[in-house]
């Protein structure tokens, strides 16, 4: 996929607007499984998929090959998601409606349903501020190591470190403020 | 059961939602059309910015500098008395 991916990006900047078009098609997939992960609207996603593309076109000169194209095109998509979420105005609750979602009911299935869970995932981590969420979101939802978290936001390691640890901090707060520690008592107990 | 753990148990559960069947294809192309890929940043291009940036800055200490020496009251008046001498 590289090699194809080198022609292409060589094709792109000699105007070739087909070579771009199979870049597209390629990793479209792999974007868009991304991107979902910072919205669940569907129209919004489309909006941040075309984002990512077109913001990637622009900056293809700035592509060293160094490293495979995949990996330079998600910063970028990290890149718009987090601009995205730092544009969205923060709820003004920070707290959870459990009515909404069940997460009690959630966290305790065995099998639970991936898109309830999804949702409320994503509902529950909408709560915390961009930076929070981010960290979260690539170090759980997307199961990137620290090192790779670092090369896709530009932070550095220790960054990372102090910044998933902060957010699992304002988490655990944000779930006893919301009457969910009792949950966190349960499974425990259960364990 | 801490906040890791109940993180990666729902994570775990939400890595099987998947998105929806888009296609942004024809529309990124839209885009694009009348767009052309910037000019990538040049190092060498902007340590040459940078030193004409400091020889500039230099230029102009050393000038105002200058002028300050020559607006001296103690120059000025060791000027008139050499003139009236």
């Amino acid at each position: 996929m590289d090699s194809l991916d080198l022609a292409d990006v060589g094709g792109s900047l000699r105007g070739d607007g087909q070579a771009f078009a199979r870049i597209v098609g390629r990793h479209q997939p792999q974007i868009t499984a991304r991107m979902w992960r910072f919205t669940h609207d569907r129209n919004r996603l489309e909006e941040l998929v075309q984002e990512v593309f077109v913001e990637c076109y622009v900056n293809l000169r700035s592509f060293k090959a160094t490293g495979p194209f995949s990996h330079w095109l998600n910063a970028i998509a990290t890149r718009v998601g987090y601009r995205y979420w730092k544009r969205q105005k923060q709820r003004a609750s920070r707290t959870i409606n459990l009515q909404d979602w069940d997460l009690p009911v959630l966290a305790r299935q065995e099998q639970p349903d991936p898109q309830r869970v999804g949702e409320a995932l994503h509902a529950l981590l909408a709560r915390l501020p961009a930076r929070d969420r981010l960290v979260l979101t690539l170090m759980y939802l997307e199961e990137l190591s620290v090192a790779k978290v670092a090369e896709q936001t530009g932070w550095s390691l220790t960054m990372v470190k102090v910044q998933a640890h902060r957010a699992r901090k304002k988490l655990r707060a944000l779930l006893e403020k919301s009457g969910l520690a009792d949950l966190l008592k349960d499974m425990e107990q259960s364990s | 059961m801490n906040e890791h753990e109940l993180l990666a148990k729902l994570a775990g559960a939400a890595r099987r939602d998947l998105p929806p069947d888009i296609d942004v294809c024809q529309r990124v192309l839209q885009d694009i059309a009348f767009l052309r890929p910037r000019r990538a940043f040049d190092p060498v291009l902007g340590y040459f910015a940078l030193a004409a940036c400091l020889a500039a800055a230099v230029t102009v200490a050393l000038a105002v500098g200058s002028w300050l020496r020559m607006q001296d009251p103690l120059l000025v008046l060791a000027n008139s008395v050499t003139t009236v001498i």
